[in-house]
């Protein structure tokens, strides 16, 4: 703006000096003019010297003129200086206003610089705000999907709304019930307020209660504390139980194997011990047939008591034999066991005509047993009822059964010469015999074998017994499944 | 009673032998009476006697506990003998009372058994007669 003032200043400035130039000019031209003039005044003087002296006179007029006139043209020069001086200030003044202009360039430089890497900035932000942009996109869509979750969980909501408005309508059905009830129970506070002065009497009589329960507390406290203590007693008796329960375990598996071992044992021994006694009995015949005529009468006897000791022997070996086999080779049948019975009964038809025995066999059941086994233990057990009978007597002998929760017991009660009860344990073990073969003949192996019969079953079997009225042979026999 | 030529006694038992060829004798079952120690040697016997009838048994009497061949080891090596090398009959003759298990193994062999206990009898040799060698009349 400074410029362009200064810049018309400096047109306005020069027009003036044109102007001063022209109207010099115009005062050379009028200088030349007036020295034409004095030429020819001069000249016209020289005719006219007379004018001359006129013409000083005119001259001098002129001079005074001329001074003026110097005068004017002194003090346009002056005014010429001046401007001179003016025109120095103002050049100086532009020098100045071309340096600022210079240093406004240099400013410029610098900015237009330092708008070059705010631009650069511009474009790394540009950069990130694309990735940013990438981001929001996918952010957006993430928003999307939220959105269409919403949309199910809204309607969802909407449901549960539903629901809840039902629900509500519902509360205020039960509200107006619940109304209802507490009008009731107004009633019935009305009535309660006469019924707790009934219980603030009762609670009188509780409290005496409670001092007894207190102290009826304290004797509790102290038995469940003995409780504890048997507790943990029993604990370790359990555990010590349990224990023996194993070693009986052990022990049963270790009673199967002596058992078979022992069956093993018993036919092998009876076996092999039968063969020399045979070769004695046979040589005892050999003998007699050859030499019996050469024996006297004493001779003769030492060889019958040893042939009935032969025979004892050999009996008693075959018994053996029979209790090691029993049991082998059985299977469980169903059977009537009255039919069995009756079987028995007229295999020993003659022994109970000749002992002149009345049997009554009652209702007895069908059931699962080792046949031929079962059989023998009816066999033993009448057969003895019938031996051990008192004399003069005739055996009476009642066979029974009865339904027990897991099978049946049997019974074979006799009127014979009873049992004493100290052997009501003995006369089951194997050749044991509580009488003499004179008074009553046997070789001690029937209960035994009854006894392991019945162990077949696994029942049980004992006796009892007076001498006033006989012996009864329980057994048991439980369910047992083929 | 008809009296068999020949009966063989197939025994360990040298007491058993000497008593069951006493009883044969006494009761007049057979003119001869041969016993043998070990099935091998029973065996033998039937194979070198085929031809010979006077020799050659009609009855076997054959004990079944025996070292080395058993009694029931000579009657599956027997069964495979030619028919003329056989006997008409063989008798079991057991140690103990009668064992169901063991009359079952000859069930399976196609040969005329019967089970006796010892010792021998003359009672036993005549059921022994009815039975085998019922008289053709």
């Amino acid at each position: 703006m400074s410029i362009t003032i200064t810049q018309k200043e400096l047109a306005f400035q020069n027009q003036e000096k044109e102007d001063r130039a022209t109207e010099l000019s115009i005062a050379y031209k009028k200088i030349a003019s007036q020295n034409e003039e004095k030429g020819i005044r001069a000249k016209e003087l020289s005719i006219a010297n007379k004018e001359i002296a006129f013409q000083n006179k005119e001259r001098e007029k002129r001079a005074a003129e001329l001074i003026i006139a110097n005068k004017e043209l002194a003090f346009q020069n002056e005014v010429k200086e001046k401007r001179a001086a003016e025109l120095v200030i103002a050049n100086a003044e532009l020098a100045y206003q071309n340096r600022e202009k210079e240093k406004r360039a240099a400013e410029l430089s610098m900015a237009n610089i330092e708008l070059a890497y705010q631009n650069e900035e511009k474009e790394n932000r540009a950069a990130e705000l694309i990735i940013a942009n990438k981001e929001l996109a996918y952010q957006n869509e993430e928003k999307g999907k939220r959105a269409a979750e919403l949309s199910i969980a809204n309607k969802e909501l909407a449901f549960q709304n539903k629901e809840k408005e039902k629900r509500a309508a519902e509360l205020i059905i039960a509200n107006k019930e619940l109304a209802y009830q507490n009008e009731l129970n107004e009633k019935r506070a009305a009535e309660l307020v006469i019924v707790n002065e009934e219980l603030a009497f009762q609670n009188h009589e509780k409290e005496k209660r409670a001092a007894e329960l207190s102290i009826a507390n304290i004797e509790l406290a102290y038995q469940n504390e003995e409780k504890e203590h048997r507790a943990a007693e029993l604990i370790i008796a359990n555990k010590e139980l349990l224990f023996q329960n194993e070693e009986k375990e052990k022990r049963a598996i270790e009673l199967v194997i002596a058992n078979k071992g022992l069956e093993q044992f018993s036919y092998i021994a009876s076996h092999d011990l039968q063969e020399p006694l045979r070769t004695v009995s046979n040589y005892m015949l050999v003998f007699k047939e050859d030499y019996i005529d050469v024996l006297d009468e004493n001779a003769r006897q030492y060889l019958d008591s040893v042939d009935s000791a032969i025979a004892r022997m050999s009996l008693l070996i075959k018994s053996l034999l029979d209790f090691s086999r029993l049991g082998h080779n059985a299977d469980l049948v169903f059977v009537d066991s009255k039919v069995l019975v009756d079987v028995v009964l007229s295999d020993l038809e003659t022994m109970i005509k000749t002992s002149g025995a009345m049997i009554e066999v009652l209702e007895m059941p069908k059931l699962n047993v080792y046949e031929v086994e079962l059989r023998q233990v009816f066999q033993n057990l009448i057969t003895n009822a019938i031996k051990f009978r008192k004399d003069n007597i005739k055996p009476k002998i009642e066979i029974r059964s009865q339904a027990e929760d897991d099978g049946w017991k049997f019974s074979v009660s006799d009127n014979g010469i009873g049992i004493n009860p100290l052997y009501f344990e003995r006369v089951f073990d194997i050749f044991q015999r509580l009488h003499t073969d004179e008074k009553y003949e046997g070789n001690g192996i029937g209960l035994s074998n009854c006894k392991k019969i019945i162990q077949m079953h696994q029942g049980k079997i004992w006796v009892e017994a007076n001498p006033a009225q006989g012996s009864t042979f329980y057994f048991t026999i439980p369910n047992l499944t083929t | 009673m008809n009296k068999l030529r020949c009966i063989m006694l197939v025994d360990d038992n040298a007491n058993d032998n000497f008593f069951h060829e006493r009883v044969i004798n006494r009761s007049h079952t057979a003119d001869l009476v041969v016993a043998k120690q070990t099935g091998e040697a029973a065996l033998e016997y039937l194979k070198a006697t085929m031809a010979n009838q006077k020799l050659h048994p009609e009855l076997i009497l054959l004990d079944i506990n025996m070292p080395g061949m058993n009694g029931w080891e000579f009657l599956e090596a027997y069964e495979k003998l030619a028919a003329a090398q056989k006997s008409k009959a063989i008798v079991v003759m057991l140690t103990t009372s009668e064992n169901p298990d063991d009359q079952k193994k000859t069930k399976a062999m196609n040969i005329a058994t019967s089970f006796k206990t010892k010792p021998l009898t003359t009672e036993m040799l005549q059921e022994i007669m009815a039975i085998h060698f019922k008289p053709t009349t």
